[in-house]
C-alpha cells in the first residue's frame, strides 16, 4: 500500500537490483540470491531463474541502471 | 462492437515525421499515443528543460484537441515495494499533465524499475505474491486519481522463468481488479514469451484476462545471443525493426479474443529507421495493422 513498505518485497528488489548491477556472470548472480540468508522466503523463486533471462536483466541493469 | 480505432505511437524524432507524415495527412492515424513522462525531471521536481520540436506538441494537440490522444509511460515503476518520493511527485505531475492535455486513457507497464536509490530505465518482473498484487493495486489507484482516467498496464515480456512467463496473465488480472483498469497488451513482448519458453501462441494468449484489453501495440525487435548456449537466441523487445510476421498472426488471433478491443497502436523507437526504405516499411506495418484490425 502507498505510505506502508513491504518489508520482505522492498529486500528482495534492493538485493535482487544489486545482485544485477555487478559484473557477475548469470549463473553467479543466481547462486549469489539463492544462498542470501535475508532472501530464504524467495529460494523457491529464485531457483526458477532462467540462466538467459537473468542474462537479459543484468544488461538492461547495465545500459539503463543508474543509482540517484 | 464500435470501430477499433488505429494510431500510432508519436516519436519526437526525425524519423518517425519522415515516415509518418504521409499516414497522418491522408487521415489513415486514427489515434495518437505518446509518452507524456519521457523527459520528466522527477527528482527535484521542476520542470524538464527539454522542449520537444514544435511540430511534436503541434501534432500532440491536435489529437488532444479532438478527443484521440492516449498517454503512456514509463517511469512511475508500479511495483516498487517501497515507494519513493520520486514517484510521489510523478503522481503529482500526472495530476497536471492530465489537465494540461486531453488524454482518453493512461497507461504504464508491469513490473518495477526502482529499488533502495537505484534506477533502471527497464522494468524488471515482480514475484506474484499477495503483498505484490496490493502495492500494485494502490499504486494504480493513485495513478486513477492522480490523472482522472481510467488506468491500464501493460505486459512485460521479460520472465525470470517459463512458469513466470504463464503466471503473469493471472497477476496482471489480479492488479486490474476495478472497472476503470484495463490491460495494454503488447503483442511483440507475448511473442518473446513464447518464442524464448517455446510456448504455444494460442495457449499463451489465452492465459491473459482478453476480455479486459482495451489497447494492443505491435512493434518489432530483435535477437541477441543466449548465454547458456541452449538456446538459438533470444527474442528481444528493443522496438527498433520491422513488425515480424508472428507478431501480425498474434493481432489476427488477438482480434478474435478481445472483445473489449478499441484501439490498436504501432510503436517503434526514435532514431531507428535510416532512409526511404526504413520508412517505407514503417508504413506497410502501418497498413497491414489497420487493414487487419478494420477487418479488411
Amino acid at each position: 500500500m502507498i505510505g506502508r513498505d513491504e518489508p520482505d518485497l522492498v529486500l528482495f528488489q534492493q538485493e535482487l537490483v544489486s545482485a544485477l548491477s555487478s559484473t557477475d556472470s548469470p549463473d553467479k548472480i543466481v547462486q549469489t540470491l539463492e544462498s542470501n540468508p535475508k532472501l530464504n522466503s524467495f529460494r523457491s523463486y529464485i531457483s526458477t531463474f532462467d540462466v538467459d533471462m537473468v542474462q537479459v536483466a543484468n544488461e538492461l541493469v547495465h545500459k539503463w541502471g543508474s543509482r540517484h | 462492437m464500435p470501430e477499433i480505432k488505429v494510431g500510432l505511437h508519436a516519436m519526437p524524432t526525425d524519423d518517425f515525421r519522415q515516415a509518418a507524415t504521409e499516414l497522418i495527412l491522408s487521415d489513415q492515424v486514427d489515434v495518437l499515443e505518446c509518452t507524456f513522462d519521457a523527459h520528466w525531471q522527477l527528482a527535484e521536481n521542476k520542470i524538464s528543460d527539454y522542449q520537444y520540436p514544435d511540430w511534436y506538441q503541434s501534432l500532440i494537440q491536435v489529437y488532444s484537441d479532438e478527443n484521440s490522444l492516449l498517454g503512456h509511460a514509463i517511469l512511475l515503476s508500479i511495483l516498487s515495494a517501497k515507494t519513493s518520493a520520486r514517484q510521489l511527485c510523478w503522481l503529482e505531475k500526472l495530476e497536471r499533465e492530465c489537465i494540461e492535455r486531453n488524454y482518453l486513457h493512461v497507461s504504464e507497464h508491469f513490473g518495477f524499475f526502482e529499488a533502495d536509490g537505484f534506477i533502471d530505465g527497464a522494468p524488471l518482473p515482480v514475484p506474484y505474491t499477495k503483498d505484490a498484487v496490493m502495492i500494485g493495486r494502490a499504486m494504480l489507484k493513485k495513478m486513477a486519481q492522480s490523472s482522472n482516467k481510467d488506468v491500464g498496464l501493460e505486459n512485460l515480456a521479460l520472465a525470470f522463468s517459463k512458469t513466470e512467463a504463464q503466471e503473469q496473465g493471472a497477476f496482471l488480472n489480479d492488479l486490474l481488479d476495478k472497472p476503470n483498469n484495463f490491460l495494454l497488451l503488447d503483442l511483440h513482448n507475448i511473442f518473446c514469451q513464447i518464442a524464448n519458453f517455446n510456448l504455444n501462441a494460442k495457449d499463451h494468449l489465452s492465459l491473459y484476462p482478453l476480455h479486459k484489453v482495451r489497447e494492443i501495440h505491435l512493434s518489432g525487435g530483435s535477437y541477441s545471443k543466449s548465454w547458456s548456449g541452449k538456446r538459438d537466441a533470444i527474442r528481444r523487445d528493443t522496438h527498433d525493426g520491422p513488425v515480424p510476421a508472428e507478431v501480425f498472426d498474434l493481432l489476427d488471433l488477438a482480434l478474435t479474443l478481445c472483445p473489449n478491443l478499441e484501439f490498436v497502436i504501432l510503436e517503434r523507437l526514435g532514431n531507428t529507421m535510416d532512409g526511404e526504405d526504413d520508412f517505407a516499411q514503417f508504413r506497410a506495418d502501418y497498413k497491414r495493422m489497420y487493414d487487419l484490425a478494420r477487418g479488411k
